[in-house]
């Protein structure tokens, strides 16, 4: 998409336009003051005196949308002059009638007579970008806000919108400069702060900045996709997982059946648990099987079992469940919940499968799937719980951040040890310059310039 | 009386004298005016040629057919090789220098010379001529002494000199240095030429009688037997002169309180000093002001000649009155009783805005106008040398209708330092450091032959050391071949050798160059004992410059993968018309950006004062 955008004035409908609201916004960029000519005979002010390039910048004006003598709308009308603007350029916006055939017959309007472009899509963002008003990150943020379908991701987004993650990244940036700058030291002015010293400030500071890094990596470290928080439910075939899901949702979408092995592929589902919201997936009931199919949907459930933010075991102690058990002897689940409780003889059937297999999960659940609803707060405690918890680690979320993170950690790593064998500061600082250059892939440029400033403002080095 | 020449240099400083000599290599005449009473190529300052980024240039420069390293030899008294115990690539050399026979060295060396003429006056006046011609320019040149001179190309190389004031206490006076005056201002010879608004300063120490001070109490660093001199010519030959030690001591708690308790008799913190001293290059008074929590600060005692009774006393630059100067400075261990032979002054001067210079280092407004060395805002010897060559190429090569000779700052620290200056105005005096250079692992002492062969041939002067060059790459090419090419196996008799007695893996057969890498042997080392061994005659320059080079391989290698990325932005084409187009970018940055008007997104990195977001938002904008 990029490659097609150009510097000419663009239009669009900014609010949402695919049905009949109210009002939506159309938004014109680029349009400069000297070029407002063709668009004033469109315009027929309330006020008669007023013309397009008398309104005052930011304060709305009520206008009449026409095309020679036919009234299209009525609108408000508001300009934003340039550079203070969403997108850096005069930005005139339109507060028409939501009525889309009428939004489209009032940009076709303009777009006849003021010679404007149709925008592509986030052409609007990309101006904005390219004149400062927003950074990258911002712009990243900006599309995760938008885009949010959870509070999370909203706040996320916002925190990235207003610069809040981007103060993270300078503080890395910061610490990388501090550190390179004592490496420099080490290098150019080491006659003047001797050796010791040197060498004490060099590990010092690459201390600090390796804490953050591994700080910042830890907040990528989760393979769970934040945005899209998976309950999933596993367990071998049968063993009431399906029975579970729609009790959750409180319909009845899968079909379940007393034949074993029913649900083929997962099924997924939004809920609400609290605040938030979670995606509910059914797994398909792992077990061997020959059939091809079967075997795919097999292979997704596993997948889920490293991607899912709360994982619930389901299984049934009346079944021999030996086989199963011990091949997630080593999974971490969250819950572990034994079903069939209504049938007389679950107790001793729990007992029997908790006494052979306690050491698969500290955790025993026995409910009565069919009754009492009730039963499930406890889990649903334990999962707003969970999600708290990691908000409270404040996750990085978007991919880009989380590879590029992943890649400073890495060269900190393979850095640190070559800190710690060799003792060529050449080789030393060239592998550092790796590492530098991944995190002005984060955020920017770190240049010489700053770093020399740096070593002479902190310390007191030459003849 | 009148005189043609086809370059005229004014200033006999370290940058004039590189100029004329490497100028007067291409057939033309060329003229060094210098001021009567001051030495050619001096030392007004440290006693010292080379250093850290330093030494790489003054090896550079002589790879290249410069003059420096030629003179540093002949009249060196001390050499060292600095960040030894840090990897070969960032040994630097250094070189104390006999400063009386320095400038003799020099001043004879221009006058075996064809074409030079040494012209002892003071610049009373530049006048551009109007010719018929228009494309050439012609100026003319008068002096005090009562001749001009018509020239060509004028390099200007005029150091402090221009508007320098001397400043000790609150005496001042008008010089460019101890026992000379100053040149005329630069607004009088040129009204066009933009100067940057704030002058520069730089000060000296006082010196001190050697045999006053107690050497006992010091901790002596005796000279390097090992360092190579820097010539070419001289690397199988003893030094030129017999070595002396330089010594070490400190200041302590009382230095500092002395100079604490005199603050306000500080042309530099009581306001007589208005200018910019390099942060790198403090006075004792910076030093106690803005770090007051450290007491000890390092004093190298140089000694300034072997017939020379003066000592330098590097660290402790100072323009106090003389009786603070005296006070403080005999509370430093082992100077107690010392005598003062000269009193530590600072110099304050004019520099250009260097952002008007091109990279042959003409000036952009005033074509056949070249400029080098302080009067750039540099500091340093090496600088102004490095300088002095490239505009003495340039002066030449315009002459001849050929293309500006310009040298890579991915090959060299003088390309760093040319494209530093021309890209950003400077905000204090500006110093090589190893840092500048995005290739450090590259650019080094070592493979200096190799770094420069390309751009001396460019020189077209088929001269002794272009044969040398040739000689030095078959050498070169040949050892490296042998290593790489040869692969030993267990019962080879290299293994004989009692650096290999640990190793163990005979797996295979290995490649000599991969066998080298093994982390137990000192590189250098084993690759001479190995030519031995095989009776393989290379001069120990060749050996180690393979050997270095083998070491780095891989590192470069792995780094050139990310340079790549960044040299790809660096060379991303940028228009900077539209730039300065954009409403929103601020005033400052676009005024900068006008200035300099840079043409590629390295270039508007390297520029002083461009915001963060202004190179991101041109980075993101034209990926």
């Amino acid at each position: 998409m990029f490659y097609k955008f150009d510097e000419s004035p663009i239009i669009a409908c900014s609010s949402g336009s695919s049905q009949n609201v109210a009002i939506s916004l159309i938004r014109i960029s680029g349009l400069e003051k000297e070029n407002f000519g063709p668009i004033e005979p469109l315009l027929k002010f309330q006020n008669e005196k007023l013309t397009l390039d008398k309104l005052t910048p930011r304060k709305s004006y009520l206008t009449k949308i026409i095309n020679k003598d036919q009234v299209y709308d009525e609108a408000l009308i508001t300009v934003f002059p340039a550079p203070h603007s969403y997108t850096g350029e005069t930005v005139i916006e339109f507060a028409v009638h939501g009525n889309r055939f009428n939004v489209e017959r009032i940009i076709e309007l303009f777009c006849n007579k003021a010679k404007l472009r149709r925008a592509y899509g986030g052409e609007f963002t990309h101006r904005a970008l390219k004149n400062q008003k927003l950074n990258f990150s911002q712009v990243e943020g900006l599309d995760l806000f938008l885009n949010a379908n959870n509070i999370f991701s909203l706040k996320q987004g916002f925190s990235l919108l207003s610069g809040d993650i981007q103060k993270d990244f300078l503080e890395l940036q910061n610490l990388y400069l501090n550190h390179r700058s004592s490496l420099e030291m080490n290098i150019d002015f080491l006659e003047d702060i001797g050796e010791k010293k040197a060498n004490s400030i060099l590990h010092d500071t690459f201390n600090e900045l390796n804490t953050l890094i591994k700080k910042l990596y830890k907040r990528t470290q989760n393979n769970i996709d934040i945005s899209q928080a998976q309950i999933a439910l596993f367990g071998p075939p049968n063993a009431g997982k399906s029975t579970f899901f729609n009790k959750i949702l409180g319909n009845n979408r899968s079909i379940v059946s007393p034949e074993s092995g029913t649900t083929r592929d997962y099924i997924s589902e939004t809920v609400k648990i609290g605040d938030e919201y979670f995606q509910l997936v059914d797994t398909a009931g792992i077990r061997n099987s020959d059939n091809v199919i079967e075997n795919q949907g097999i292979e997704r459930s596993r997948s889920f079992l490293k991607t899912a933010f709360f994982k619930i075991l389901l299984i049934n102690p009346l079944e021999d469940n030996t086989d199963f058990l011990k091949e997630f002897k080593d999974t971490n689940f969250d819950v572990l919940l034994l079903t069939h409780s209504d049938r007389n003889e679950y107790p001793e059937a729990k007992t029997q499968v908790l006494a052979t297999h306690g050491a698969v999960a500290n955790w025993s659940y026995g409910t009565s799937l069919i009754q009492d609803d009730d039963n499930f707060s406890e889990i649903y405690e334990k999962i707003q719980s969970k999600y708290l918890k990691l908000l409270e680690s404040e996750p990085l979320s978007l991919q880009r951040h989380k590879q590029v993170i992943e890649e400073i950690f890495n060269q900190s790593q393979h850095y640190d040890e070559i800190l710690e064998a060799e003792n060529d500061v050449a080789i030393i600082s060239s592998e550092l310059f790796i590492l530098g250059s991944k995190i002005e892939e984060l955020l920017g440029v770190v240049s010489s310039d700053e770093v020399l400033g740096n070593i002479f403002d902190n310390f007191c080095i030459g003849k | 009386m009148e005189k043609q020449f086809d370059i005229l240099i004014i200033g006999g400083g370290h940058a004039g004298v590189e100029a004329c000599a490497i100028a007067s290599q291409f057939g033309l005449s060329v003229g060094l005016i210098s001021l009567p009473d001051v030495p050619l190529a001096s030392a007004p300052c440290n006693p010292c040629v080379g250093g850290v980024g330093k030494g790489q240039v003054v090896r550079e420069l002589d790879a290249l057919g410069g003059v420096m390293g030629f003179l540093a030899d002949k009249a060196g008294i001390q050499y060292r090789t600095l960040n030894e115990s840090k990897g070969y690539a960032v040994h630097s050399t250094r070189v104390q220098i006999d400063k009386n026979k320095y400038p003799q060295v020099a001043e004879q060396y221009l006058q075996n010379l064809d074409g030079v003429e040494i012209i002892r006056a003071k610049v009373n006046n530049i006048n551009k001529i109007e010719t018929d011609n228009e494309v050439s320019t012609l100026f003319e040149v008068d002096t005090d002494q009562g001749w001009s001179y018509r020239t060509r190309k004028i390099i200007m190389t005029v150091g402090t000199f221009l508007g320098g004031k001397l400043h000790t206490g609150s005496k001042q006076r008008s010089g460019g240095r101890m026992d000379a005056e100053s040149s005329a201002s630069m607004m009088d010879l040129f009204s066009n030429i933009k100067l940057l608004q704030s002058r520069f300063k730089t000060g000296t120490p006082a010196r001190i009688k050697k045999e006053s001070i107690n050497f006992d109490v010091t901790e002596e660093q005796p000279s390097d037997d090992e360092t190579m001199n820097f010539h070419w010519r001289h690397f199988e030959k003893p030094r030129a002169l017999p070595q002396v030690s330089c010594y070490l001591t400190r200041t302590n708690q009382n230095t500092i309180d002395t100079i604490a308790a005199n603050k306000e008799k500080s042309p530099m913190y009581n306001g007589q000093i208005q200018a910019i001293g390099a942060r790198y290059c403090p006075s004792i008074e910076d030093k106690v002001h803005r770090y007051p929590e450290k007491n000890s600060h390092h004093v190298f005692l140089e000694p300034e000649g072997l017939d020379n009774d003066t000592i330098y006393p590097s660290g402790i630059s100072s323009s106090l009155p003389e009786d603070v100067q005296d006070e403080f400075i005999k509370t430093i261990n082992g100077l107690e009783n010392s005598e003062i032979d000269c009193y530590g002054y600072a110099v304050e001067y004019d520099v250009i805005d260097t952002t008007e210079l091109s990279y042959s280092l003409e000036h952009k407004h005033l074509p056949g106008l070249y400029f080098a060395g302080q009067v750039n805002g540099t500091s340093g010897y090496e600088e102004a040398a490095g300088q002095g060559f490239i505009a003495g190429v340039n002066a030449a090569f315009s002459l001849q209708g050929r293309d500006i000779f310009k040298i890579d700052r991915f090959d060299s620290y003088i390309g760093v330092m040319i494209e530093d200056l021309i890209t950003s105005a400077r905000d204090e005096p500006y110093r090589l450091f190893t840092a500048r250079s995005e290739n450090r692992l590259y650019i080094r002492e070592d493979n200096v032959y190799s770094r420069m062969a390309g751009y001396r041939a460019q020189l077209n002067l088929n001269q002794e050391i272009d044969m040398f060059h040739v000689e030095h790459k078959k050498q070169w090419d040949l050892l490296f071949s042998f290593i790489t090419k040869y692969r030993v196996s267990r019962d080879d008799k290299l293994f004989n050798l009692a650096i290999f007695e640990e190793y163990k893996d005979f797996s295979n057969k290995i490649a000599v160059s991969e066998l080298l890498k093994w982390p137990k042997v000192e590189i250098t080392q084993a690759l001479a004992e190995i030519c031995d061994l095989f009776d393989l005659k290379f001069s120990k320059f060749t050996i180690k410059s393979v050997a270095v080079a083998i070491k780095y391989d891989g590192y470069i290698k792995r780094a050139e993968v990310e340079q790549k990325k960044v040299r790809k932005l660096d060379n991303l084409k940028i228009d900077w018309k539209k730039l300065c187009e954009s409403e929103n970018i601020s005033f400052e940055c676009k005024q900068r950006i006008q200035k300099i008007q840079p043409t590629t997104f390295g270039q508007l990195k390297q520029m002083e004062g461009i915001r963060q977001a202004t190179l991101s938002a041109v980075a993101g904008n034209y990926f």
